[in-house]
């Protein structure tokens, strides 16, 4: 919202403010509002600084530059005015236009004149001769592009005066104040508000022309007085009653008829007041309109009385038969539905009740009968019904915040003050009408209770109750004592004064209403800067980061000291395309129904690329790889990342579910090479993972009965042998899987790609309760026997198998067995030489024992298909 | 004896120096063998003087013995140095033959073994968490996907409250879930969690339905911190927040509180602190005012605290949000926060730690 200071200054003597001798500059004002009120984010001057630095003169002779042809030595006065005799205010400039002549008037610039172009004037010399500033073409002032000589002023110009008054601008600063800041503020969407703000931060007082006497001297100029208010009636009767109709948005009404109207230009100070703040002038009738809003804060409306075609405006729903498009002010039609309200006549709507008025009944050229509307809305139902159409106004934005029904009538006596003002023939017909809810006018005084020493220590610093009497005072709240309070344990009155505090009825529709905000008021007109800084007394207490947090610790720990991998983030939200693209859409698994995430997706996404939550990281990997492979021949990422999926089953209160959604972390880690296969690095590191979280995990081979829910079986990106359960807990947790090379096309790469996925909610949710101990033996005190041998094997036989036929022997002495060495034969077999070692913890194992060993494996090994190479 | 006395020393003396001599053109292990053995052997020269030794006289035995003996040591000492000398530049050539290139390491590979590190949000993250933890508050989190009470009703924001529009939602179909739109919500989590005292921050990623630009992003981090204890005041608010930015700056800065609305608190306030850039001169980063937004926060409203089911008779709290991304932005210069979950690695690989 744009504040302007010249207007504030018609109830702030900004200029006058005590223990200053100086007006109050632009920094220091910004500054104090935006410490003590809201944010201003800018201030601006409406008339350039170089219009006012610039003056009209006179000049008073010309002579020859000695040492250039085409240049003159022009000598000026700055009227009697300025300088101090006859000789000192006369200037004397290096001249080169065509026109200079002597009892021209001129613009002058003086040394320190900023110009649109940039250009500072400096002091310097023109061939030899110093110049002291310069006499200015319009071109130069940016007023046109005529350059050819000076801008030559009427002759009737007054010497010495700026060029801002010559052209009849009056400087003021404007506050850009940020909306945001005053969203809890209703009362301070109107000059006066903001100017009552600003008195009491300068502490001064604050000049209030809508006095009682200024009510009672306006209430007079209305021959029958509040018709409908008082039941009395008078001189003449009111054209307009107003009605309200069943429940609707209406709070209050006043309505007031005028006759005898001119539809005029606004004179040149309410025009100039509006442009400044943003506003263009269109009418007097209008302007005024537009003005007291911005003055008050509270908006009105004024119709042509005659279009209202109507002896009464009806306050009411959109009833549900009714034709419900609806022309505005701003010539769109609107569709009303029947929760809006309106202001009608006896037919049709008049009004967006609090919005915006109708193009039919408004104020136009050929006006001369008008009424006034000034009214209050239950501020909830106008921001539905603007939101709904789309349509936020200088209206609906006040009304949504919760105005005062108890400043209508103010609002209405000031704009029946400048109506009258601007049209003297204007005259009143009836009295005010009013209706509204019940009670609207009569709610009680909202009071608080406190004490300075409450607030002092809910601040953090003491505060005498003399100040907060005065703050409390300038922002019209009113303070009441109601006693000492009473020492609890002793029974005695002690030092602090109960407070009761009166909020005035502008603060208590929203923003205040429990003693916290009486703290702030306090707190921000002290400013907060003066409070000294205290460390908080509390108790003692270990704390250690959570489970879940050391694990996602220890996982990116590992991946970047260990896996060589980057961390990378991605969007938990991805698009039905990329689904697509990794072919999701083709899982009809029935363990995963919602492969699509339909139901999550949002209803106002910004994109289609990123409209729901993703149901695995899998394709957010997928489209990483891609973006990556164009720039890098190999590279490795993981991401700890959240997945959602509308699994019915629900688990323990450490994952983030609700009855909406299955909310899960998830790991995802990419490995990628343009050559190599990347398979068993991946596996490796999964294995290693899980070893140095302390937790036990399998990698197994597909098991046909159960079913892999993050990479399921009839995902054709999946590797036909490329791929590993991760197995924890007893359950499948994850998987390693090499990309199908079939998938690419859709991601525009080529190369290998692994991925592999962990479940992380299951560890989460047993808070690492299932983690391997560290089992400490003696050291062996006898020997161990190490015997290689090797095998044959078929080519295409996993060589886990060979272990697996000596783990199942359990002999007590073969303690451990390795494969050292995988070499190809022909005929699609393979040697395989195995380390076993064999260990007698108990004595030294003789060499007969170890040959009887020796010859157990070997007969093993061969009796399971594994003969002994020869 | 044969020799007198002079002699024999004379000769000792001789072989002494002729088989520093000959030592000299020894090359290999077999040539200096040869030598000891031709001096010192059992047929050697010193060894034959020393045999002959049995008819001199006990002074003659003495002196020619001492000098002989002294002989002997020298030369088997020498020998040892040079086998050992021998052996070493025979092992060193075996070395030198198998030349590996020492230039060749990663850092000039094309193929290099990848570098790693973390995402630079993760950087910034724990460097707060860890703050916070040694502060003593607990790190807790809370789902993306809320309801209207965690996001709003709970935080003081009724429906049709004007500050939902502060707060660009993005809504699920069924109009009551939506996408968090800020950390406040962890707040709500805490406050269901924990009985006071207690003190916790939540990190972690909000969503907002704004247009994204080189400064927006629709999904963005922040760290909500949350206290709630007897007596907490404005005044332990301010020594707080100046602790914490004094610990991420690494300096002391300079901070400065104004008014600012959330609903959940009250008062509200936003922290600013002077440019780091600028140092309060006026900057771009600062938009020449001097001063940079950077932390909402409050003293948690009464109503918020009811939700809370706290007793605000007994207990008053503050909070505040810091936005993470800010941070990181502020801290490298990154012109551009969509690179934050762009997953690209020309942009993540810069802040790798190997």
């Amino acid at each position: 919202m744009l504040i302007s200071i010249d207007w504030i200054k018609d109830f702030v003597d900004l200029d006058n403010i005590k223990d200053k001798d100086k007006s109050i500059t632009k920094k220091e004002i910004q500054d104090k509002v935006t410490i003590t009120t809201a944010e201003v984010e800018e201030v601006n001057e409406t008339v350039s600084e170089l219009f006012i630095k610039v003056r009209v003169v006179e000049i008073k002779s010309i002579k020859r530059h000695p040492d250039a042809e085409k240049l003159n030595l022009v000598t000026f006065s700055l009227g009697s005015e300025f300088g101090s005799g006859n000789e000192s205010e006369l200037k004397e400039v290096v001249c080169g236009a065509a026109n200079v002549r002597v009892g021209l008037k001129v613009p002058y610039a003086p040394l320190g004149s900023k110009f649109p172009d940039g250009l500072v004037l400096e002091a310097k010399k023109i061939r030899g001769v110093v110049s002291c500033g310069m006499l200015c073409s319009s071109k130069e002032l940016g007023l046109g592009e005529n350059s050819n000589g000076l801008l030559e002023l009427p002759e009737q110009t007054k010497v010495g005066i700026t060029f801002a008054e010559y052209l009849g601008e009056k400087s003021d600063v404007i506050l850009n104040i940020d909306n945001k800041s005053l969203t809890h503020r209703p009362d301070l969407w109107g000059h006066f508000g903001m100017a009552r703000e600003i008195a009491a931060m300068f502490e001064t007082p604050l000049k209030n022309r809508f006095s009682n006497e200024w009510e009672k001297k306006m209430l007079a100029k209305i021959p029958a007085g509040s018709s409908s208010a008082s039941g009395a009636s008078g001189a003449s009767k009111s054209p307009i009653k107003i009605y309200f109709e069943g429940e609707s948005a209406g709070l209050s009404y006043y309505g007031l008829s005028v006759s005898g109207v001119k539809i005029a230009e606004s004179p040149e100070w309410m025009k100039r007041r509006l442009k400044n703040v943003g506003l263009r002038a269109i009418n007097n009738i209008v302007d005024i309109s537009n003005y007291v809003m911005l003055e008050l804060g509270i908006p009105l409306h004024i119709f042509d009385r005659d279009l209202i075609n109507d002896d009464k405006v009806i306050i009411r729903r959109v009833g549900g038969s009714e034709n419900i498009l609806f022309k505005t002010l701003d010539e769109i039609e609107r569709e009303l539905i029947p929760t809006d309200t309106i202001i009608a006549n006896s037919k049709k709507p008049l009004v967006v009740a609090g919005i915006m008025g109708g193009l039919e009944s408004g104020v136009n050229d050929n006006t001369t009968n008008i009424f006034i509307e000034v009214a209050n809305w239950k501020a909830a139902l106008i921001r539905r019904t603007s939101t709904r159409l789309g349509l936020r106004t200088e209206s609906s934005q006040r009304y949504e915040k919760s105005l005062d029904s108890m400043l209508l009538k103010r609002n209405l006596l000031r704009t029946l003050e400048l109506v009258l003002e601007f049209c003297p023939t204007a005259k009143v017909e009836g009295g005010i009408e009013y209706a509204g809810e019940k009670g609207d006018l009569e709610k009680a005084p909202l009071i608080l209770e406190t004490s300075a020493e409450s607030i002092s220590k809910q601040l953090g610093q003491q505060i005498t109750l003399e100040r907060m009497k005065e703050i409390f005072e300038a922002l019209e709240f009113q303070v009441g004592e109601k006693g000492r309070e009473k020492n609890q344990e002793k029974g005695q009155e002690k030092g602090s004064v109960l407070l009761e505090i009166t909020v005035p009825s502008f603060r208590a529709t929203k923003d205040i209403d429990c003693e916290a905000d009486l703290v702030e008021e306090i707190g921000r007109m002290i400013g907060y800067d003066t409070i000294k800084l205290v460390a908080p007394t509390s108790t003692i207490k270990t704390t250690r980061l959570s489970y879940t947090k050391e694990f996602h610790r220890q996982i990116q720990d590992f991946f970047v000291l260990h896996g060589k991998c980057l961390e990378i983030f991605t969007y938990p939200l991805v698009g039905e395309r990329t689904l697509k693209d990794a072919l999701w859409d083709k899982l009809r698994d029935a363990t995963s129904p919602h492969y699509l995430n339909q139901d999550l997706v949002l209803i106002n996404a910004l994109s289609k690329d990123h409209d729901r939550m993703r149901p695995s990281l899998i394709p957010s990997l997928l489209e990483a790889a891609s973006l990556n492979q164009k720039y890098y021949d190999n590279f490795r990422l993981f991401e700890i990342g959240r997945f959602f999926d509308r699994e019915t089953t629900k688990t323990g209160d450490n994952t983030f579910n609700n009855a909406f959604v299955d909310e899960k972390n998830m790991l995802g880690l990419a490995l990628f090479d343009k050559q190599e296969n990347m398979f068993i690095e991946a596996a490796n590191l999964i294995e290693n993972l899980f070893k140095y979280c302390k937790l036990k995990v399998d990698l197994k081979e597909e098991i046909a009965r159960l079913a892999n829910k993050y990479i399921p079986v009839n995902w054709p990106g999946k590797h036909p042998k490329e791929f590993l359960n991760i197995m924890a807990l007893g359950k499948i947790v994850g998987g390693i899987v090499t990309i199908n090379p079939f998938i690419y096309k859709n991601f525009k790469m080529k190369g290998n790609l692994t991925i592999a996925v962990v479940d992380l909610s299951l560890f989460e949710e047993s808070e690492g309760k299932q983690r391997t101990k560290i089992n400490y033996k003696p050291i062996a005190k006898y020997p161990s026997a190490t015997f290689d041998c090797t095998v044959i094997a078929e080519s295409k036989i996993y060589v886990a198998q060979i272990l697996d036929v000596l783990k199942k022997m359990k002999m007590n002495e073969l303690v451990d067995c390795k494969i050292v060495d995988i070499f190809p034969m022909n005929n699609n077999k393979k040697a395989v030489t195995v380390r076993n070692i064999f260990l007698d913890e108990l004595q030294t194992l003789e060499s007969e024992r170890i040959k009887k060993c020796e010859d157990q494996v070997v007969a093993t090994l061969a009796k399971s298909g594994f003969p002994l190479k020869v | 004896m044969s020799e007198n006395l002079q002699e024999v020393v004379a000769k000792i003396l001789k072989y002494s120096e002729q088989f520093v001599l000959e030592l000299k053109s020894a090359n290999t292990k077999a040539q200096v063998l040869d030598l000891k053995a031709k001096y010192v052997g059992k047929d050697g020269l010193v060894t034959v003087i020393m045999k002959g030794l049995k008819s001199a006289t006990v002074e003659e035995k003495r002196e020619i013995g001492k000098k002989s003996n002294e002989c002997k040591d020298q030369i088997e000492q020498m020998s040892k140095n040079a086998l050992e000398e021998l052996e070493h530049q025979e092992i060193n050539r075996t070395l030198e033959e198998n030349w590996i290139d020492i230039s060749f390491r990663d850092s000039i590979r094309s193929k290099a073994a990848c570098t790693s590190g973390y995402h630079p949000v993760t950087m910034i993250q724990r460097e707060v968490e860890d703050i916070f933890s040694s502060m003593g508050f607990d790190i807790l989190d809370g789902p993306y996907l809320e309801d209207d009470y965690h996001n709003f009703e709970a935080l003081n924001i009724p429906k049709d409250h004007p500050a939902r529009d502060m707060q660009d939602t993005f809504w699920f179909k069924d109009m009551t879930h939506l996408l968090r739109t800020h950390t406040s919500t962890i707040q709500v989590r805490g406050m269901e969690k924990y009985t006071p005292p207690f003190k916790f921050v939540g990190p972690g990623k909000v969503f907002r339905c704004e247009r994204t630009d080189a400064s927006h992003e629709f999904v963005f981090h922040q760290i909500e911190g949350m206290m709630v204890d007897k007596d907490i005041s404005v005044a332990n608010l301010i020594y707080f927040l100046k602790i914490l930015l004094s610990e991420i700056f690494k300096k002391d800065v300079e901070v400065r509180l104004r008014p600012g609305f959330f609903p959940f608190v009250e008062p509200g306030f936003e922290m600013d602190i002077k440019c780091l850039i600028c140092g309060g001169k006026g900057c771009a980063v600062c938009k020449y005012g001097g001063w940079v937004e950077l932390v909402p926060c409050g003293l948690v409203h009464p109503n918020v605290l009811k939700y809370g089911k706290i007793d605000t008779s007994i207990y008053k709290g503050f909070a505040f949000g810091l936005g993470l991304d800010r941070l990181v932005m502020m801290k490298y210069a990154i012109d551009d926060i969509r690179l934050i979950h762009a997953g690209d690695l020309r942009f993540i690989s810069q802040f790798a730690s190997i």
